[in-house]
């Protein structure tokens, strides 16, 4: 047992002693009463620095931009204009082929009534496939965000704390689930799951684009929990051993408190890390899934069938495949951003 | 005819998995049917010319050598002679084996001409008797003599229920003894119901009359196999050639290489030419990305040539710069809408599916475009001898349906908004294409005041699903389609209306049985052959009329899009496919 201090505390002291420099330089010139010394937790100190990232605040936007375009998109959709051809106002399902030439182009372009055109082919409105293609991808990536990382912090902390026949079962798991190929084991089994699900064959579209949705974010919790799991097991094997959760254990605090009062406050900063990097990735695995036809299905508006869908019209009709693609991008990209922002905000050995 | 481009199209449904049998009967074979082929609209029928001799006319300009690419979508399950009934297949195998009679064209229009028979095949009296002679001179690929005998064997083979298994069935029917023959190996090997007297002669005995014996003795299954040489299931690895060409690499599943054939004598064959030096054929490639690359024209694309539907993306270009590499022409298939008719009883309500069937937004949504389609009112289509142009009611195949009329048929039948009719049908969900389509046919029904319960399944099995009778389907069920085997309308309508079509095991328009469809079928083919054709027709508008029991929607165009520097691109307008044997490399 080391009883000294590690070099980590004193870098991680020294850091919270510059922050406290820095912030207080900066108050001094606005606000004095806010000479607040002691008491700041690292989540605090974290969010007061992503909140000087400025790059942080962008993404933040863009990412705020999304989700609300996203809850309220019938809402906005319905600010599009009554189309002159049709009579009525643009819906994210209503084909509307009459806007369609005989070459499957549309006869329409960017109007009023269809903020970004139609899609070719069908008619539908591109502005309310955009708008609502946010829904799936936002609901799945941040849902199995969630999911996956109280599995594997869970399983992490479990395995971490308790040792033994656990860790090794553990431990096994998430070698396990890490081995196996995972884009091949979802194409192959996304049409089996749905398979079963159905039972006898009779479902209409719809039913089979809700199956899918469900299926989709079962496969990438059961597939996205293990690198958490694995890191924060590691970091509750070192925890452990450590003086406070030791006299924690001498005093009888029951194993569920030290868990959760003890352990886990300290490891809120890789968690938030893992969950805040995990979210684009499902969002660019959803999308990657439904481009190759394993993912979300018609009737469901979704960027990555629209992407799919649209490569082949690029070349006479590229306004079809633009917004789904910058839409894709930015979001991705934004929250990616934000995820090392947070990273950087928690991790004290970084310096902007 | 199977259809092969139906795999790509995926929209719209599987094709007929019943095979066609035909059922023709006297008269003479020659006179008659060169005359009423004269008189067809489009010309496309194929005329018959017992006296045709090689060589093939030189095309004026033609240059020998270079290497012509075929990729295409769907891929040959095999290259068994016995076992082929494919469109994509006949136009391979038209380059490499010789048949007893086969069709060439001559400008633009099919015409039968003998190939390894002097003539096209003389009948007894009696009609039960049909003597073909082989033409002197003609050499297998390694140079040993074509032999009645091999003709024989290979009719035989053609029974066979492992190596057969999709071949026609026409045989079964017409050879005397054919029904419940099993081949030369797992059946009698000396059943004579195709002979040889000699070593040119092949007598074919019949059952009952096949007047249009000449058109079916030019499938492979009479092309040529000597016994000895017969390696059964894997004979398709490398079919022993008597045309120009002949296969070089078979990579079963990707590709085919065919070179020339040193022992093909054009003085013989009055069908075929070979300019280019081999043939390469692709399979299973993507047909939006191989049309691009084509019309772009760089490298080998610029000798690639893609039979597939244009696709609706590219047709801007072919319909403006790119004009000179695109070919569209008539083909022997009709696209249907099929109902079951033991299901929606009431034949109103069928006719209002009809009048509510949205036709054009189909057409988009599958991406279909006016280069491979024309509208369809008949099922019989326009090249075909005596066919009737008629217009039933509700059938114009176009235009978007007429909601407003079929929700007051619907109400006048009895079925309103508390109460309306369902209809059950099963589409492929693992296609991008096909779930568009559904969902536009979907809400154009439902608009008409249907309810639709669309059932998604992958593509393969819907195959299965939809193709048995007892489905759980009232609608959408095989055949989406039909094509002729040959240019008489006994190829179209004894095989997928009625009893017989139906006890096959397999679906049927209508999957329906009544006492007098089947007298007419029956009493049609008692008919001299000249005289068959308007009654046909004739049966053909009382069809749709009176039972409604599937819907011609369109009539499939053959498209060709091929490289700049491929000359004399046709169209075959009787496989709606491209014409190989006649095409020359520019280089």
């Amino acid at each position: 047992m080391d009883g000294t201090p590690g070099s980590a505390t004193d870098i991680v002291a020294d850091e919270i002693e510059a922050e406290k420099l820095e912030s207080e330089q900066a108050r001094a010139l606005g606000d004095a009463t806010l000479d607040v010394r002691t008491g700041r937790s690292p989540g605090r100190v974290a969010f007061d620095r992503l909140k000087k990232d400025k790059v942080a605040i962008v993404c933040l936007v863009i990412i705020i931009f999304f989700i609300l375009l996203a809850i309220f998109a019938p809402l906005v959709v319905a600010l599009q204009a009554v189309d002159p051809v049709t009579g009525a106002k643009a819906d994210v399902g209503t084909v509307h082929t009459e806007l369609i030439d005989f070459n499957g182009l549309p006869t329409v372009g960017m109007s009023a009534s269809h903020w970004l055109g139609v899609e070719p082919r069908l008619g539908r409105d591109l502005f309310a496939r955009f708008a609502f293609g946010a829904r799936p991808s936002l609901i799945i990536g941040f849902s199995a965000a969630a999911a996956s990382t109280i599995i594997g912090v869970s399983l992490g902390l479990m395995g971490g704390y308790l040792g033994g026949w656990v860790d090794k079962a553990i431990t096994w798991l998430i070698d396990f689930f890490l081995s196996l190929p995972l884009l091949l084991v979802v194409l192959a089994v996304v049409p089996i799951v749905q398979l079963r699900i159905a039972g006898g064959n009779r479902l209409t579209a719809e039913q089979t684009s809700t199956i899918r949705f469900w299926v989709l974010i079962a496969i990438l919790v059961i597939f996205g929990w293990m690198g958490l799991a694995r890191l924060v097991r590691g970091e509750v094997k070192s925890l452990r051993e450590r003086e406070f959760v030791q006299a924690a254990r001498a005093i009888g605090v029951p194993t569920r408190q030290i868990l959760f009062k003890e352990i886990l406050p300290n490891l809120v900063g890789p968690i938030i890390v893992s969950a805040s990097i995990a979210v684009p990735t499902y969002i660019a695995f959803e999308a990657t899934l439904s481009y190759l036809g394993a993912g979300l299905v018609e009737p469901t508006a979704s960027w990555g069938r629209t992407i799919a869908d649209a490569q082949n019209y690029f070349e006479i009709y590229p306004l079809w495949l633009w917004p789904s693609v910058i839409g894709l991008s930015v979001l991705v990209l934004a929250l990616t951003l934000l995820g090392d922002s947070i990273r950087d905000a928690f991790d004290p050995t970084s310096r902007r | 005819m199977r259809w092969t481009k139906v795999l790509t199209v995926g929209a719209v449904a599987s094709l007929g998995l019943v095979t066609a049998c035909g059922a023709p009967q006297s008269g003479s074979n020659t006179p008659g049917a060169t005359k009423d082929a004269a008189g067809s609209p489009e010309g496309a029928t194929a005329a018959l010319d017992p006296n045709a001799k090689g060589p093939v006319p030189e095309i004026d300009g033609a240059k020998k050598g270079g290497m012509v690419t075929v990729a295409y979508a769907s891929t040959p399950a095999n290259f068994d002679p016995s076992d082929q009934f494919y469109q994509d297949t006949a136009a391979i195998f038209s380059l490499t084996n010789r048949a007893l009679t086969t069709f060439t064209l001559r400008d633009g229009k099919a015409v039968l001409v003998p190939d390894l028979a002097t003539d096209l095949g003389t009948p007894s009296d009696d009609g039960l008797t049909w003597t073909f002679t082989l033409k002197d001179g003609i050499k297998y690929e390694d140079g040993s003599p074509v032999k009645a005998a091999d003709v024989v064997f290979a009719a035989k083979r053609s029974f066979d229920p492992d190596l057969a298994a999709n071949g026609p069935t026409y045989q079964r029917e017409f050879f005397k003894g054919g029904a419940d023959y099993k081949g030369p190996y797992q059946g009698d090997k000396n059943w004579n119901g195709v002979e040889a007297t000699d070593d040119k002669t092949v007598v074919f005995h019949l059952e009952k009359k096949f007047q249009t014996l000449p058109y079916f003795v030019s499938f492979n299954q009479f092309t040529p196999i000597p016994e000895a040489k017969d390696k059964k299931a894997d004979y398709q690895l490398h079919p022993i050639a008597t045309g120009p060409y002949m296969f070089d690499k078979y990579t079963p599943g990707t590709e085919l290489y065919l070179k020339r054939n040193p022992n093909w004598d054009p003085a013989t064959d009055p069908a075929r030419h070979n300019y280019p030096d081999g043939y390469h054929f692709k399979w299973g490639v993507d047909t939006v990305k191989t049309q691009q690359a084509i019309l772009a024209s760089t490298g080998d694309d610029a000798t690639t040539l893609n039979w597939d539907p244009i696709d609706s993306s590219l047709a801007p270009q072919i319909e403006t710069t790119k004009k000179d590499q695109f070919v569209e022409g008539p083909s022997s298939c009709v696209y249907t809408t099929n109902m079951d008719a033991t299901k929606i009883k009431d034949i109103n309500v069928r006719r209002a599916i009809a009048v509510a069937w949205p036709i054009d937004s189909i057409h988009k949504a599958a991406g279909d475009t006016t280069h491979s389609f024309a509208p369809a009112t008949t099922m019989i289509p326009p090249q075909i001898p005596g066919r009737l142009d008629f217009k039933v009611d509700g059938v114009t195949g176009q235009g978007d349906g007429d909601p407003a009329k079929a929700k007051k048929m619907l109400a006048d039948a009895g079925y309103g908004t508390d109460k309306p009719f369902e209809l059950i049908y099963y589409y492929t969900n693992d296609d991008a294409t096909a779930q568009k389509v559904n969902q536009v046919r979907k809400q154009k029904l439902q608009a008409a005041g249907f309810k639709v319960t669309d059932i998604g399944v992958p593509g393969k099995e819907r195959r299965g699903i939809v193709g048995k009778p007892n489905g759980k389907y009232n609608m959408l069920q095989s055949p989406a389609g039909w094509c002729f085997d040959w240019p008489s309308a006994d190829s179209i309508i004894p095989p997928t209306f009625g009893t017989i079509a139906l006890s096959q095991g397999g679906t049927t328009f209508g999957n329906f049985s009544d006492a007098k469809i089947d007298s007419e079928i029956k009493r049609i083919q008692q008919l001299p052959i000249e005289e068959q054709g308007p009654e046909w027709g004739k049966m053909d508008e009382m069809l749709l009329k009176d039972y409604m029991l599937a819907f011609p929607t369109y009539y499939d165009k053959g498209n060709t899009t091929f490289g700049t520097k491929l000359k004399n691109v046709q169209n075959n307008p009787n496989k709606g496919n491209t014409e190989l044997t006649s095409i020359w490399v520019d280089q």
